[in-house]
């Protein structure tokens, strides 16, 4: 059963979307997922935190995420931003 | 094609090192903000004042009277547009916005602000309607939606960039004394509002239909911060990425109609503008939409028979409800909605997921905090003088030039919405998710206007006064 102490509780996972070659949270690519983004919200705000697009699921989520599908990414690409700044 | 590798989460990309002190859109809106601040304060206490940088055109009757202000004052022109380009291009530049990009298309905008700005001074303009906002974000709209812009002039529209640098300017002529006073009363009628709200989309999107993820990111667009709060939520509960555009384009459409409507319909039923402005900031979506529509009816006190109150109530009022009763509570519900999302709502397609509290703090829009610490350092600055002295030296020579400033960064907002806002660009939104957001609209605008008129009437008139 799923409780809500252990929806807190970090466990050992296949890695994160925002090391996942599907997932692309650049700004860029954030405002072409989300056509109109810009004219009342900005790709670049706090709110948006790091989400963004996954290739594979076909949604839009947050880089703490995690599937089965994992694929670890090259490093230099797709992810844009992290938690920390926010 | 799955590489399982346990604890990679922990590793540190490249782009991680690199990207770890990227400051966001937020924290530079309150570095320019307070920065601005800290720079007239310096002036003031040095005996000298920020007024000839922060110039406005003034009141003007016939063309050679404006043509002349504008001779006489071109130097300080030039050196505002100065400061705000290099101001605004350390954001964009910091969001990865190429500046051979970002200042021709700031340049044209900024240009295209003093032309409205200066129609919004003529003495006729109230005859005619001409409240600067409306006339920035229908002029923006037409251009938008009759010729094809190019794509690096968008780089200088950011909406959100510019009205977040004026919130926070606005914290500098909004005593930290009044936004405790009203600070309860808006949490608490925000509160109502955004529940009532939210559960209404939700419940309709619900009965037809719809996805639990896509109901939720429709509600909180609806409910709490329009497209910001339809983004965040999407994310936070990992909604379709079909969805969010079709909140988004509901959010636009609704949002660009009550900036038309609710200064009309507040202007007709003679509504004070303390209680216009609380109405605007209960049922409006956006931030920068709502803004237009409070600046628009402070334009209206004093000069339209029956509207009373103080122009500023009329912003103030919409700042305190929608910046402070709805927009800082967007972590909180993002965090409840991703726990809910993960407790009962399966259909995640394959991706799982913690629930994190420090959700609540990564969403949170920093830039209020710059719009509080302005507040509270104008009052502490204010607090040794007499009320002779305020009116007399401080007004004129620190607050009104910060608030001139403010007053440019929401005209450039204004216009960069209607010059954003094209709609055969945006996702086509089909019944179902209208008729849900509808509901929760009109719930919205209802429950707005009884508890700015009926309920909380009186305390938001007194404010305005």
């Amino acid at each position: 059963m799923i409780t809500i102490g252990s929806l807190f509780r970090r466990e050992a996972m296949p890695g994160r979307c925002a090391n996942c070659r599907h997932f692309d949270n650049r700004p860029s690519q954030v405002e072409a997922v989300l056509p109109g983004l810009n004219s009342f919200g900005s790709a670049i705000s706090a709110v948006r935190s790091a989400d963004g697009d996954c290739s594979r699921t076909g949604r839009y989520l947050s880089s703490e995420r995690y599937c089965d599908d994992f694929s670890v990414r090259a490093v230099g690409s797709n992810v844009a931003f992290e938690n920390g700044p926010a | 094609m799955s590489v399982n590798s346990a604890h990679l989460s922990e590793l540190p990309s490249q782009d991680r090192l690199q990207r770890r002190h990227r400051l966001n859109e937020d924290w530079w809106a309150v570095l320019i903000g307070l920065g601005l601040m800290a720079l007239a304060a310096i002036l003031f206490s040095q005996g000298q004042s920020l007024k000839w940088l922060a110039v406005a055109p003034a009141k003007w009757h016939d063309i050679s009277q404006i043509v002349a202000q504008l001779q006489a004052n071109g130097a300080r022109y030039l050196a505002l547009f100065a400061l705000w380009a290099a101001l605004f291009s350390l954001g964009a530049a910091s969001a990865g916005i190429p500046l051979v990009r970002f200042l021709p298309s700031f340049a044209i905008l900024f240009v295209a602000s003093v032309l409205i700005f200066v129609l919004g001074q003529w003495d006729q303009s109230d005859r005619y309607n001409l409240e600067p906002p409306l006339v920035g974000l229908g002029v923006g709209l037409v251009i938008a939606n009759s010729v094809r812009l190019p794509e690096w002039f968008t780089a200088g529209l950011r909406v959100e960039f510019y009205v977040k640098v004026g919130i926070v300017l606005l914290g500098a002529t909004l005593p930290i004394t009044l936004v405790i006073w009203a600070g309860p009363v808006a949490i608490l009628q925000a509160a109502i509002v955004s529940l009532a709200t939210f559960f209404t989309i939700f419940v309709v999107a619900r009965k037809l239909g719809l996805d639990q993820r896509f109901a939720a990111t429709l509600g909180a667009g609806g409910a709490v911060c329009g497209v910001s709060g339809a983004i965040a939520i999407a994310g936070a509960v990992g909604a379709k990425k079909e969805d969010a555009p079709v909140a988004i384009s509901l959010v636009v459409f609704w949002a660009i109609v009550l900036i038309f409507a609710l200064p009309l319909v507040a202007r007709s039923l003679g509504l004070p503008t303390g209680v216009a402005g609380a109405w605007i900031g209960t049922s409006e979506f956006a931030d920068a939409a709502g803004f237009a529509a409070a600046q628009s009816y402070a334009g209206y006190a004093g000069h339209v028979p029956g509207v009373t109150g103080q122009p500023e109530a009329a912003v103030n009022a919409y700042t305190l409800m929608k910046v402070i009763g709805r927009d800082v509570w967007i972590g909180i519900w993002a965090l409840v909605l991703s726990i809910v999302a993960s407790i009962y709502w399966n259909d995640n397609g394959g991706v799982r997921g913690h629930a994190d509290a420090g959700e609540i703090w990564r969403r949170f829009p920093k830039f209020v905090i710059g719009f509080l610490v302005a507040s509270v350092v104008t009052t502490a600055f204010s607090s040794g003088h007499a009320f002779g002295d305020y009116k007399k030296v401080i007004e004129p020579l620190l607050v009104i030039p910060v608030k001139n400033l403010r007053t440019w960064s929401f005209v450039f907002c204004f216009l960069s919405i209607g010059l954003t806002t094209r709609f055969s660009s945006l996702a086509k939104a089909t019944a179902k998710p209208f008729y849900a957001f509808t509901a929760g609209a009109a719930l919205n605008v209802v429950l707005g206007y009884v508890l700015s008129t009926q309920v909380f009437g009186d305390f938001w008139q007194r404010f305005g006064q």
